[in-house]
């Protein structure tokens, strides 16, 4: 019997190990009629990115990324997000599994031709990194409700909008698998740690 | 104990006043110096290195440094400007060309300009010496 109890607690320590190896999924979860859980997920979407395409939800089929938001005159704590992305990209940049979203709050000057010079200027490749225009109440709209960070215009803000620096790591299966500061290093070590987990439960 | 103190505070005070006038004022002038790096330092971790990282290397061809920046050292008078009132356009440094505008941070102090520029002007490989309130001042009023 007590052979039994410490085989169980070893299970149980085991599973939930195994439970740890696995990234948390965020948001408000569903349980269907037929029992499936059904988990928060980014909706559908479509802006332009920096070469003029086209970018949707398909874009990123069987890919994961990571996705932020910004505007390219941003004086405050853009610059130090983009240095940081710099890292993740830089990681990453031969892994086709992997992409990056940075969505423009401020469309009405980052067109795509100043998206395309910013990408450009950073040195990043455009299959890899999207960078991304459009209404700027639907993008707005998908980062408060599919990708649960703010994004606001303030005109007391430096710059006129206010935005949360935060780095958005999405699954294969459209779901929100971390929130990270992008303007810290650790959390962006944090991260790259994650997405090579998350890598890990694809294989 | 006592007596060991009291004789540590002797040789401080012989210290202090043993020189002549002429090498303490270059003694303080060393520690305002080296104030007007520390401060510069925090200062423009605040409202700098966002851009121009921490180590004044910029960012790609985005944001250009200022580590043996040609177009820093060349012009101190120009960068205490552009700190007060920003800048736009294109701009060419060490050989590379630059556009993108910088804000000007209105709010500094001719104190904090002073210090923020002796800062970037002495760090990562620059080397001029400290920059005055005077100086600043000068330099500002001649803003164009």
């Amino acid at each position: 019997m007590k052979q039994f109890l410490v085989l169980l607690i070893g299970l149980a320590v085991i599973a939930c190990e195994s439970q740890q190896d696995r990234l948390k999924i965020y948001g408000r979860s569903e349980v269907t009629d037929s029992g499936d859980t059904v988990y928060h997920k980014i909706a559908d979407f479509k802006f332009v990115n920096q070469d003029s395409n086209w970018i949707t939800q398909d874009t990123f089929k069987d890919k994961i990324y990571v996705a932020d938001f910004f505007f390219t005159s941003c004086p405050t704590i853009c610059p130090i997000m983009k240095t940081q992305m710099l890292r993740v990209y830089d990681k990453f940049e031969n892994n086709p599994d992997v992409l990056i979203l940075s969505h423009s709050i401020d469309p009405k000057h980052d067109s795509v031709a100043v998206l395309k010079e910013f990408a450009d200027r950073l040195g990043v490749s455009s299959d890899k990194w999207h960078f991304i225009t459009g209404q700027k109440e639907d993008i707005f709209k998908v980062g408060q409700t599919s990708y649960m960070v703010s994004a606001s215009e303030d005109p007391t803000a430096p710059g006129g909008y206010l935005h949360s620096g935060a780095f958005i790591l999405i699954d294969k299966e459209r779901r929100v698998r971390g929130l990270y500061d992008g303007t810290k290093p650790e959390a962006v070590d944090k991260l790259m740690l994650d997405i090579d987990r998350l890598l890990k439960e694809y294989e | 104990m006592n007596k060991g103190l009291l004789f540590l505070v002797c040789i401080l005070i012989a210290a202090c006043t043993g020189k002549k006038s002429g090498e303490s004022t270059s003694a303080s002038e060393n520690v305002k110096f080296e104030q007007y790096l520390v401060e510069g330092q925090q200062l423009y971790q605040i409202h700098c290195a966002n851009c121009h990282q921490m180590n004044g290397e910029g960012l790609a061809k985005l944001y250009p440094p200022l580590a043996k920046s040609d177009y820093l050292m060349g012009d101190i008078d120009r960068a205490i400007c552009i700190q007060k009132n920003g800048q736009q356009g294109e701009i060419v440094v060490n050989g590379i060309d630059f556009n993108q505008p910088m804000p000007g941070i209105g709010t500094l102090t001719n104190l904090e300009i002073a210090e923020i520029t002796t800062y970037i002007t002495n760090s990562w490989g620059n080397e001029h010496g400290m920059v005055s309130i005077k100086e600043v001042e000068s330099a500002l009023k001649s803003c164009q």
